[in-house]
């Protein structure tokens, strides 16, 4: 048992209690600036896995507790991932505070256990632990989403992911349960080496096709995608871009842990499997997303589209398909968090999400406006942004793989994104205001803004140095 | 080896530098004031030519460790871009040739700012100029160091860039804003062909960089005509921004912007990009003789027509320009004509590197002529006599005119020579050519200066002029010095280490004749303007005259074919657009795909139990699949 190998984990989760605690010494308008204290601690936690006495001390070698634990690159690039989202959603959360009600502490340490839960994910080795570090985030994640109670959308959308989630948990667990029972194991080796030695069964494939679709739930990939836009519309902002750029890339470090270290033997067929949802994801959020009205929904759909791109890249199954899906995961995180950035700072001037109040905003904001259209481009895949080399590389993978089929969906994907993203730009800029009031922005919004924008840009221009990190991270998976 | 590439960020920093601080306080006029009222106005100035100076003194540094021996070819600063077998990485070249140009570069761009201090004087957008001065500089110095195709290019635009801001810097008159426009789209046009010829390249070889794709090709020979397709279309960018013929149209109207920007860019720095661009991919020019014949030819013809019109024009400053895209016609004959095992493309380069001194020291001695007269006249018949009232001025603009005719022991003379004896070995035609061409040249440069500088003034502005003050005279002394021993620095040795060919000089029947061809040029010119014409004597020849004025009407034949061409290609898009793409393709696909998400969104009913059994479904049909 050597628990310095979970010094990270630790360390936000002894944070999020910290915080927690803190608020009872607060004076309650004072709360809010807790936010400010998780990100310092979550800035410095990121700091610190820089160390040498970090990286040198156990995300080198292999595993630990085991062989339920396992400390690489890939993990490490994950957990730099959660912990810098999460700490720019604190911080956007403390913009936001003035909607939340009652405990914001509370929402802080909820974030922060989702973070933890994240990061666990990261280095999951084991079915169980699987399980264990998945439902710390989706316990969370319950709360988080309903949070504002007396808000019917929110609370519908609480109710509905809790459901729904509670039913992927369950195909989840009762897929473990043929696992285990036909290979006798657990752990990711154990059933890569009885897959190696035996033909698969029908149970055993029933029970991996199970702990799939639970991963599914989570990633947000068709036929598993039906909660997406009630809940990322209901959900409090911050929260909804921490489902989009948390429980996401949580949901994709497992799939790629259980595809490339269980599932190896079986890459033929589940490289099929994959290939066929990321096309259904890629076409379903695309074209469901072009008569969207509400910006919020609408990123919805965008989500479903883009987890289908991610899947593009792990279909090709190579070092750099995976690798691509890593570099994809932080542009997307630095797009997202821009983009629900400034519909946060919308939602206390504007009566609702819908497209038609984001008309004329560059009169009314030149900022909000610039930074939403820089998110729209990103996403979109329009260069200099990260998420045109992001997609670049996904589709340089699926090319390198001669999958023609997935290439071309892929584009048509690309292509309609164009217009309904275009679409609010064009709202924002070449549509008349209802109202010519100037919105105000608070400056750590701005500085927010500011901080995402030329993340964007700057990871869009340079993107050499990530690109390495995560074409690293992915030989470690691949050997 | 030392390390220069630190050098290079630094060389191209400062000009950057200059135009982002320039361009952040230019929002807060105060700032200005709080220094003082010389501060008040001339702060960007200062801040421009601090930021230069400190870069060329770097500049200085790297050239230095040229000289000593330093090679820095490929080396790699930033892997910009890595995907599969793409690979394009920021890196500089620095080496005989960019050292020059560089040289060549920081120190007219200095002599130019320090003279706009005087002729922008009382421009209320001063601060705006040397932000964009500052700007070209950068983009210049950047085409100047690329180590890659991707970033000449990404630099080439750059400068596109600056230039349009430039021309269009009086933004406020209809023509400078249009001939910023016809700038652009006629580079756009060059640099179309370049784009393509860079993708052709990258096609054969699998590299961008300028080292690698020269030892790939050395390496798996590749079919000649592809080649020398893809040189031609490379060469398609020098074309365009060395305003060859037949896009040579964009340079005279460029003359619209403020006189420094026209010495700067349109005749020392800019212009010659294309051909310094030529003689760094000179390993692809020289491999392709086909390439090379169209390159000679199209210098020359270049030369020869821009002499001609030169002869019939009015304006100062565009007798000037068209003198520019002859003197350029020249260089670029010199690249089509080089001989890769002798000289390579020194003379070309030596012309490049004298004209850049002594086409500024003309545009500025223009330009002190304008500032005299007020900014409010060009036309030389109107000025006159102006040899008594501006002495150092006129000195100036005749050591010019003396060094761009190739006046013995003058710096032009030297570099000229050089292009004329490469003509003599190679191609008896284009030395025909180029040696009435030069002729040509003596003969409209004195025009010029005898019918601007000689005789009685003719104008209300011209009798009220005078000279102009040592802020503007200081670069016109140093470049004068400089046109005039430009020729003995030794250029043609630093660029060509072989001293047996380095040495070497033209025939000495060359040398003759081109003095031959000075002395008629001068002495026709003299004997026609010299004693006080007031109308141009050409006009007794009225159908040459009409021509020539109206330069061969290439302007009206290219509107012609833009209207008729664009006219049909405009109908012909309306009908394909209006009935094929709007009514089939777009209605029909859009309607498909809107249906669709109409569609999709059926099942989005917002019933959490219909989520679940869509949630069930899924997973079982995907059971059924792969279980069956």
């Amino acid at each position: 048992m050597n628990f310095s190998l979970l010094k990270l984990e630790m360390a936000t989760c002894g944070l999020a209690m910290l915080v927690l605690m803190l608020e009872v010494f607060v004076q309650r308008r004072d709360r809010r600036f807790l936010g400010y204290v998780g990100a310092a601690g979550l800035l410095a936690i990121l700091a610190w896995s820089y160390c040498p006495s970090v990286t040198a001390g156990g995300f080198t070698v292999g595993s630990g507790f085991g062989g339920m634990w396992v400390n690489d690159l890939m993990a490490l690039y994950f957990k730099r991932l959660f912990l810098v989202g999460t700490a720019l959603v604190l911080v956007m959360s403390v913009g936001f505070a003035r909607q939340l009600e009652g405990g914001v502490g509370e929402f802080f340490a909820l974030l922060m256990f989702a973070c933890t839960g994240m990061m666990l994910t990261a280095s999951v080795n084991d079915f169980l632990m699987l399980f264990v570090a998945l439902e710390t985030v989706t316990m969370s994640f319950y709360i988080l989403v309903a949070w504002l109670r007396r808000q019917q959308q929110s609370l519908e959308a609480g109710v509905k992911y809790l459901i729904l989630g509670a039913l992927a948990s369950a195909f989840l667990v009762y897929g473990i349960t043929f696992i285990y029972g036909t290979t006798g194991t657990t752990g990711f080796a154990g059933v890569a080496a009885f897959l190696k030695a035996n033909a698969a069964s029908a149970p055993l494939k029933i029970g991996l096709l199970l702990v799939l679709a639970g991963l599914g739930f989570k990633i947000a990939t068709v036929p598993f995608q039906a909660w997406v836009p009630d809940v990322y519309q209901g959900a409090p902002t911050p929260v909804t871009a921490f489902l989009a750029v948390g429980s996401k890339a949580a949901g994709f470090v497992l799939l790629l842990r259980v595809l490339f270290d269980a599932l190896l033997p079986l890459k033929p067929t589940w490289v099929l499997l994959i290939g066929a949802l990321a096309g259904l994801s890629v076409l379903y959020g695309n074209l469901a997303a072009m008569p969207q009205r509400n910006v919020k929904r609408l990123l919805g759909y965008s989500s479903i589209s883009h987890a289908g791109f991610l899947l593009l890249g792990v279909a090709a199954a190579d070092s750099f398909g995976v690798s691509a899906v890593l570099f994809y995961l932080f542009a997307y995180l630095f797009t997202n968090l821009c983009a629900f950035t400034v519909i946060s700072c919308l939602a206390g001037t504007l009566a609702d999400d819908e497209r038609e109040n984001y008309a004329g905003l560059a009169q009314r904001s030149p900022l909000l406006a610039a930074a939403m259209t820089v998110a729209l481009a990103s996403l979109a895949g329009v260069p200099p942004m990260a998420g045109f080399f992001a997609k670049f590389l996904i589709f340089a993978a699926i090319i390198g793989q001669a999958k023609w089929c997935l290439v071309i969906i892929g584009a048509i994907g690309v292509v309609v994104s164009l217009y309904y993203y275009l679409g609010v730009v064009k709202a924002m800029y070449w549509q008349e205001p209802r109202e010519t009031a100037a919105i105000p922005v608070s400056w750590p919004m701005k500085a927010l803004l500011w901080v995402t924008m030329l993340a964007v840009v700057g990871i869009g221009v340079f993107q050499g140095a990530l690109a390495q990190r995560a074409l690293e991270a992915a030989k470690e998976l691949i050997k | 080896m030392e390390d220069v590439s630190g050098l290079l960020w630094r060389v191209l920093a400062g000009p950057l530098s200059a135009a982002v601080v320039i361009w952040l306080l230019c929002h807060k006029s105060k700032f200005y004031t709080d220094f003082g009222p010389i501060m008040e106005r001339q702060a960007a100035a200062f801040i421009a030519i601090g930021f230069l100076a400190g870069s060329s003194l770097f500049g200085y540094w790297a050239f230095g460790a040229v000289r000593d021996g330093a090679q820095m070819e490929n080396r790699v600063l930033y892997e910009f871009l890595s995907a599969g077998d793409l690979m394009v990485e920021i890196n500089w070249s620095l080496d005989r040739l960019s050292g020059l140009m560089m040289m060549v570069v920081c120190g007219v761009s200095l002599c130019i700012m320090v003279y706009s201090i005087g002729y922008m004087h009382d421009d209320p957008g001063i601060s705006r100029f040397f932000a964009k001065l500052s700007f070209f500089v950068f983009s210049m110095l950047g085409i100047v160091l690329a180590g890659n195709f991707l970033m000449m290019f990404i630099f080439w635009e750059l400068v596109g860039v600056s230039s349009y801001l430039l021309i269009g810097y009086w933004y406020e008159r209809p023509s400078a804003a249009d001939a910023g426009k016809k700038a652009f789209i006629v580079n756009r046009l060059g640099d179309f062909g370049f784009l393509i010829g860079i993708l052709m390249l990258w096609g054969i070889t699998g590299e961008v960089d300028f080292v690698r794709v020269k030892n790939q090709l050395a390496a798996h020979p590749v079919d000649a005509n592809l080649l020398a397709v893809a040189t031609v279309l490379i060469f398609c960018g020098a074309v365009g921004k060395s305003a060859q013929f037949p896009l040579h149209v964009w340079l005279p109207d460029a003359m619209e912007g403020p006189t420094p920007v026209s010495a700067l860019i349109h005749a020392a720095t800019m212009v010659a990009a294309g051909v310094y661009m030529l003689c760094r991919v000179s390993f692809l020019v020289f491999g392709s003789p086909v390439a090379m014949e169209i390159i000679a030819w199209t210098g020359g013809i270049t030369a020869l027509m821009a002499a001609l019109i030169a002869t019939q024009q009015n304006d100062i400053k565009r007798i000037l320009a068209y003198s520019t895209l002859s003197q350029l016609g020249y260089m670029v004959m010199a690249v089509g004509l080089s001989n890769p095992a002798g000289s390579g493309y020194m003379p070309a380069m030596f012309h490049l590197s004298t004209h850049a001194f002594f086409k500024a020291l003309l545009f500025l001695s223009a330009g002190s002529v304008i500032i005299a007269l007020h900014h409010s006249e060009q036309d030389i018949w109107k000025m006159g006599g102006l040899l008594k009232k501006m002495p150092i001025t006129a000195g100036c603009f005749a050591v010019g005119a003396l060094a761009l005719c190739g006046f013995p022991f003058m710096s032009g003379f030297y570099s000229k020579e050089a292009i004329l004896g490469l003509a003599y070995d190679h191609n008896p035609r284009l030395y025909l050519l180029a040696t009435v061409t030069a002729g040509l040249t003596a003969f409209y440069m004195f025009r010029c200066f005898f019918v601007a500088f000689f005789g009685n003034t003719r104008g209300e502005h011209a009798e009220k002029a005078k000279e102009s003050s040592w802020v503007v005279l200081g670069p016109l002394v140093v470049l004068a010095v400089a046109s005039i021993c430009g020729g003995w620095f030794g250029i043609p040795e630093w660029l060509v280490e072989n001293k047996a060919i380095s040495a070497e000089h033209a025939p000495r029947a060359v040398m003759i004749a081109a003095l031959a061809a000075f002395t008629i040029g001068v002495g026709a010119a003299a004997f026609l303007y010299a004693r006080g014409a007031t109308t141009d004597a050409l006009n007794k020849l009225p159908v040459l005259s009409w021509v020539l004025r109206n330069k061969f009407f290439i302007e009206e034949i290219y509107m012609v074919l833009v209207k008729a061409g664009q006219g049909t290609l405009a109908w012909l898009c309306g009908f394909v657009d209006r009935w094929i793409i709007a009514g089939l393709a777009v209605r029909g696909l859009a309607a498909t795909t809107r249906g669709t998400g109409q569609v999709l969104r059926l099942f989005q009913t917002g019933n959490v139990q219909t989520y679940a059994l869509w949630f069930a479904a899924g997973a079982t049909i995907i059971l059924y699949c792969l279980v069956r």
